[in-house]
């Protein structure tokens, strides 16, 4: 297994435990949850550069046949970044412990709280889209990395789009 | 200096959409009514308190949250492993 596809994993796995204990707050506590979260959207940026090159691939043949599945994972990509973005913005908004502990202060409103708690549930459901989209390539993985053995590497509905 | 401009390029393109969703907020909250400190301290408390109400802190949120990505994942996954077979079928 390739040296990129063992660290595209274990940062995965790191970050998907870090967004599992960051979506718990009342357990975590306030301060973990904002500093956990800001070390989740570094993660993040990791993510997508160790991805870049399949986002340059898709971006530059987005309207061509025969991509449809390749553009539903892209679709759903954006959207999560998007949500991404907004859990952040609305989080920073409410913030309790990192914005104060910088010794700033920001305007109060109610709309931020909503669209943060708006903004987490839906990622539940953006990251469950995600997930079950790249299961045979986190399966096959974790699979080589831990015993040895085939490394499938396009999302299922990629491979769906290549048989086309 | 190629990460440096794919690392600008994410922010550049996260700092568009989140200044394009606060000017969408701040337009939408200049029409509404605006909230004092201490309505947003007294919301705060009041969810402090009913946090601290909880009991035992077992992390019942991080099971939540597996059983709801389980939810909407597990039958996203039977889906499209279905239509990639009917795929190899037909072929």
């Amino acid at each position: 297994m390739s040296k990129q596809n063992r660290i595209k994993l274990l940062l995965d796995i790191l970050t998907f435990a870090a967004f599992l204990i960051a979506m718990d707050p009342h357990t975590s506590g306030i301060s973990i949850h904002e500093w956990l979260s800001i070390a989740i959207a570094a993660t993040v940026i990791v993510h997508l550069l160790l991805n870049w090159d399949w986002i340059v691939r898709v971006s530059s043949r987005l309207f061509s046949k025969g991509l449809n599945g390749s553009r539903a994972n892209y679709i759903l990509n954006w959207l999560l970044f998007v949500d991404g973005i907004l859990i952040m913005l609305s989080g920073i908004m409410i913030s309790e412990a990192v914005v104060p502990s910088l010794g700033l202060t920001l305007p109060q409103n109610f709309t931020w709280r909503s669209l943060h708690d708006l903004s987490a549930n839906i990622s539940l459901v953006l990251m469950g889209l995600h997930l079950a989209l790249h299961w045979n390539w986190i399966a096959s993985t974790a699979k080589r990395l831990f015993t040895g053995g085939e490394v499938i590497t396009k999302p299922m509905m990629e491979r769906k789009d290549a048989q086309a | 200096m190629k990460v440096i401009f794919q690392i600008l390029v994410i922010l550049v393109v996260a700092a568009l959409i989140g200044g394009m969703m606060y000017a969408a907020v701040n337009a939408g909250g200049a029409m509404t009514q605006t909230q004092t400190r201490s309505d947003f301290d007294g919301e705060r408390l009041e969810r402090e308190h009913e946090d601290r109400e909880g009991g035992i802190m077992l992390p019942f949120g991080v099971v939540k949250s597996l059983i709801f990505m389980s939810v909407v994942g597990v039958p996203y996954f039977l889906w499209t492993k279905r239509s990639v077979q009917a795929g190899r079928v037909q072929k």
